[in-house]
This record gives C-alpha cells, sequence and structure tokens, in this order.
C-alpha cells in the first residue's frame, strides 16, 4: 500500500485539495424520490457512474466500495499508473491522508473494500478527526460534502452524525430524508447536566489523545492526572477538549 | 446540548431547523445508566413523545 502511494504519478501534477467548487456539487442527474426507485440497480449504476464523473476520480470514503470499478486490465499498467488493484478507495484514501495515514486507516479502508457493501451512506461526521487539532482538516468537511451528495444523488436517506463531527452537514437539507444525530444531556439543574457531560469530555479527550479507555465517571479527576507530560503535548491535549465540546 | 430539559429542547429545534432534517437522533453517555435515563425521560416528555412500554 505504501509502495503504491510512493510510485504514483513521479512526473504528474499534485492532486488537487480541498473542497469541491459550486458547479461540482450540483448532481448530473437531479436527485427523485426515495423508495423503490433509489434501489433499482440499473439507477443505481448509472447514478454511480455520473457521480464518479463529476467527482472526476475523487475518493468516495467508505461509500467507494459500492460504486462500480472501472474496467482495467489484469496486471497491465499504464506507464505512470498505479497498479489496478490500487485503484479503488484503498489508493485514494491513503493519497488523501498522505503521511497521517496510520496503518489502523488502511486497515479499516482494505476491509470496506474487500466487502461488497450495499450503497448505504453513513453518517457523514462518522470520519472522525484522529490528530485532534483545533482546525480538522477541510478533508474532514469535504468527505461529508460527498456522502451527503451521493446520498442526495442516489435518493438514500443521510444522517449526520454531529456528536462525532461537527463539521459540514449542510448537504443534510438535500438529502430526501435526513437526520441530525445529537449529544446531548439532560438534567433538573443546568450545573448537573454540566457536571455529568464532563465525563464525555474526558473520555473525548483521552481518545483524541490516543489513550482511548472505558467511559469515565464524573467523579474522576479533571484534568487527567495520569498523561505524561511530554505527550501528547498541552496544545495536543487542548484540541482534542475543544473537540470535545465542539460536538456536543 | 447540555442543560435543562426545556434549555435542550429548545436547541434541538434550533438545530433541526438550521439544518432542515427531518429527523433528531439524541445521543446520551453517561457513566451511571440511571443518570441516562434521567436525562432521556424529561426530554422525552418536553418533546410529548409517547411511553413505548
Amino acid at each position: 500500500m505504501r509502495g503504491g502511494a510512493r510510485a504514483r504519478r513521479p512526473g504528474g501534477s499534485p492532486r488537487r485539495r480541498g473542497s469541491l467548487g459550486r458547479s461540482e456539487l450540483r448532481p448530473p442527474i437531479p436527485p427523485r424520490g426515495g423508495g423503490a426507485r433509489a434501489c433499482d440497480p440499473r439507477r443505481l449504476a448509472r447514478s454511480a457512474a455520473a457521480l464518479r464523473a463529476a467527482l472526476r476520480g475523487r475518493a468516495v470514503p467508505h461509500a467507494g466500495a459500492a460504486l462500480p470499478r472501472p474496467h482495467r486490465p489484469r496486471g497491465g499498467t499504464r506507464a505512470g499508473e498505479r497498479p489496478a488493484h490500487r485503484a479503488g478507495c484503498c489508493g485514494r484514501a491513503l493519497r488523501r491522508t498522505g503521511s497521517r495515514t496510520t496503518r489502523d486507516s488502511s486497515r479499516t479502508c482494505a476491509r470496506s473494500c474487500a466487502t461488497s457493501r450495499p450503497p448505504v451512506i453513513p453518517g457523514a461526521g462518522s470520519t472522525r478527526c484522529r490528530s485532534g487539532r483545533a482546525s480538522p482538516s477541510s478533508g474532514c468537511r469535504a468527505r461529508a460534502t460527498r456522502a451527503g451528495l451521493l446520498a442526495a444523488h442516489i435518493g438514500a436517506a443521510f444522517s449526520f452524525a454531529r456528536f462525532i463531527n461537527a463539521h459540514g452537514g449542510a448537504e443534510v437539507a438535500a438529502a430526501p430524508r435526513s437526520s441530525v444525530a445529537v449529544f446531548a444531556v439532560c438534567a433538573e439543574t443546568e450545573e448537573e447536566a454540566r457536571r455529568l457531560a464532563r465525563g464525555r469530555d474526558l473520555f473525548i479527550v483521552r481518545l483524541y489523545t490516543g489513550r482511548p479507555g472505558p467511559y469515565p465517571s464524573v467523579e474522576r479527576r479533571w484534568p487527567i492526572p495520569t498523561l505524561r507530560r511530554s505527550w501528547p503535548s498541552r496544545s495536543t491535549r487542548a484540541s482534542a477538549a475543544w473537540w470535545a465540546r465542539r460536538t456536543r | 446540548m447540555v442543560g435543562t430539559p426545556d434549555q435542550v429542547k429548545e436547541r434541538l429545534l434550533a438545530l433541526a431547523a438550521g439544518y432542515r432534517a427531518d429527523e433528531l437522533v439524541v445521543v446520551t453517555i453517561t457513566h451511571d445508566f440511571k443518570a441516562r435515563l434521567r436525562s432521556y425521560e424529561p426530554l422525552a416528555e418536553a418533546f410529548d413523545l409517547p411511553r413505548a412500554d
């Protein structure tokens, strides 16, 4: 996988990154109502082909496995092109994330390629910001946009998991049926609710600073006493705390 | 969304209107399961949801 990422397009121009332009976001086929027509395999194949053309080969993570792959001769690759078996969402996902790609994410991606899932659109917010940076990359937002665009395009319902990733989500309005998943804590008083929500903050900070564990109780000391001083850095912890607040 | 049921309801409705979403999925995770129930129940009452006995 890594070799493929290194060997890609030696003399080619770097792939353009960032969010899609407005004109590219317009579905080539206007989305119609859901129901049986949306599940018609011929319509799905047509939509997928049109979507692929609209995205010009850019990745549709998670949903990528459901899209039909373009036919390529086995073993025979053109000069400067990656082998055919790396042409799917794995390679694209690796290229997107570049050096930040972890072994975990490539494994997940490989699994999603190996299993042929129906074109169910997962929550856009499921793209977690692993880096814990204060300003998540536009990739998160772009991925959400693509999943939402795909849902609107093939007439599928779309659920935006705001409690995981609060960025993006405007495409919820485009889907025929949509929902937003939110983290909420209610209590009789505001102070009590805040106290209960602190457990989640601690959980998120631990998760995004590489120390996942069981869901902590609110009696646990705050901030985390067991973290080493050198790593994760203070800024990493601060941005993870910011992320926890942002998604609730 | 953290607060009293009325506060949370108000924010949830504003959020749903902002996203133009048809549905809301409320996720509440707490260490104590009873606290979780005590969070869901008043919120369900605030939204006049029928009990699923």
